[in-house]
């Protein structure tokens, strides 16, 4: 369990840094125009998924890792990732200066994802 | 259940980038019309609303900027160097107060639907034309264009729209003030949503911090104005290239108030502006990082 975790902070480092790369790269090519979701996005599956799967792995003296559902941990990733895309998305129209109804679409999806994922670790461990 | 977790990392991310891609594509690549602009609604005595535009065109007002039916519109170009920026000035005295007109790209009210300045000053055989607000970029914000009511959802309370009347006034109003629907019974040929406005009775409105929602401060720019006798200008400027850098809103708006405007307003800038006189491009568009024009999706014009 500690080394499928180690295994999904990574690619989720990696993920961030990839974010990262792209909102400089985005903004470099916007003559200017900043938006803040875009800026920060790194920040979401780094503080979302690959810093707690990684001190999970790595810190306690027990396994904290077999406290976590796979199952809700994946639905999780998700409602993660959806408010990544979310971020993503919301920069892109501020530096394009539009608008777009669907933006409401990932937030809605990341709220129930992450309810969902936090109802499922609950049954989880009262198991 | 031991599958899940990998199967549903499948499923859902597959599902989150397709939905991406779609979006994406709805924001720039899908068309959608909503109405084929009738440019002969505002005459279309059988049509109330429109008829509602066109008798109630603030016909008790005399005040200076009130136009009047003459020969064809003078048009005088001009370039100017200001801040390190070539700015292009078209001064119009029109010819009549309808001679300043608007019009869509492909003739068509809708979400991406686009053509380039050119094109369209070229479909409707106009002889000077600018970029206009890019409606099609926004979900919400009055839309009138010669007479007709498009769009009349409020963009936000505090949004600056230019209104310009059937008798060639020009007015800023704020969308949370008056509805779209009592400004086309006011008499309403054009409003424009964009801003935000630069002159207001002479006076400039903007600060040296204002800017347009998240863009730095030099930029290209398109503005319009009217002075007190009725003269237009239609003011573009170029911007983003190191021949010119490109003006703030601020100094746009003390530019169009030397002019001696006394109602100015910003539209669409960026890679938008453009001005076209003649069939010719007048300044230099930036598209990215070469010197092209953007598609919008409307203009401002004068007909031969």
């Amino acid at each position: 369990m500690r080394r499928t975790f180690m295994k999904t902070g990574l690619i989720w480092l990696c993920i961030s840094a990839f974010t990262g790369v792209f909102s400089i790269i985005y903004e470099m090519f916007s003559h200017g125009v900043y938006s803040m979701p875009m800026m920060l996005a790194f920040l979401i599956p780094l503080c979302g998924v690959s810093l707690p799967c990684i001190w999970a792995a790595r810190t306690g003296r027990g396994d904290r890792t077999k406290r976590i559902s796979l199952s809700a941990l994946a639905v999780w990733k998700s409602a993660v990732l959806a408010l990544l895309l979310g971020c993503i998305f919301a920069g892109v129209l501020e530096i394009y200066g539009t608008t777009n109804r669907l933006l409401a679409v990932y937030f809605s999806a990341a709220g129930v994802l992450s309810a969902a994922a936090g109802v499922w670790q609950t049954w989880h461990r009262q198991e | 259940m031991k599958h899940f977790p990998k199967w549903w990392t499948i499923f859902s991310t597959a599902a989150l980038l397709m939905f991406s891609v779609y979006a994406i594509a709805d924001t720039f690549l899908i068309s959608t019309v909503y109405a084929v602009a009738d440019d002969s609604a505002s005459q279309n005595t059988e049509n109330p609303i429109a008829t509602a535009a066109v008798t109630s065109a603030r016909t008790d007002e005399t005040d200076d900027s009130t136009l009047s039916n003459e020969a064809a519109s003078s048009i005088t170009l001009e370039e100017y160097r200001l801040d390190d920026t070539t700015v292009y000035v078209a001064a119009i005295v029109p010819a009549s107060a309808d001679a300043l007109k608007t019009a869509f790209a492909q003739n068509a009210y809708g979400r991406n639907v686009k053509a380039k300045t050119s094109e369209i000053a070229a479909s409707v055989d106009a002889v000077l034309a600018i970029n206009g607000d890019f409606y099609g970029a926004r979900e919400s914000g009055y839309v009138i264009r010669n007479g007709v009511l498009y769009r009349s959802t409020m963009c936000s309370a505090d949004q600056e729209d230019l209104v310009i009347y059937a008798d060639g006034t020009f007015e800023i109003i704020t969308e949370g003030e008056i509805s779209a629907e009592e400004l086309l019974q006011n008499g309403a040929q054009q409003v424009l949503c964009f801003g935000p406005a630069l002159i207001t009775d002479g006076e400039i409105s903007v600060d040296t911090n204002d800017e347009v929602d998240k863009a730095m401060a030099d930029n290209p720019r398109t503005a319009i104005g009217v002075l007190s006798d009725g003269r237009l200008v239609m003011v573009v400027s170029d911007g983003r290239t190191d021949e010119s850098e490109g003006l703030s809103l601020y100094e746009l708006a003390e530019f169009m108030q030397s002019l001696g405007c006394v109602t100015a307003y910003n539209l669409d800038g960026g890679g938008s502006s453009t001005m076209v006189y003649e069939g010719e491009l007048v300044n230099n568009p930036t598209s990215g990082r070469s010197i092209k024009e953007r598609a919008v999706s409307d203009i401002i014009y004068i007909a031969y």
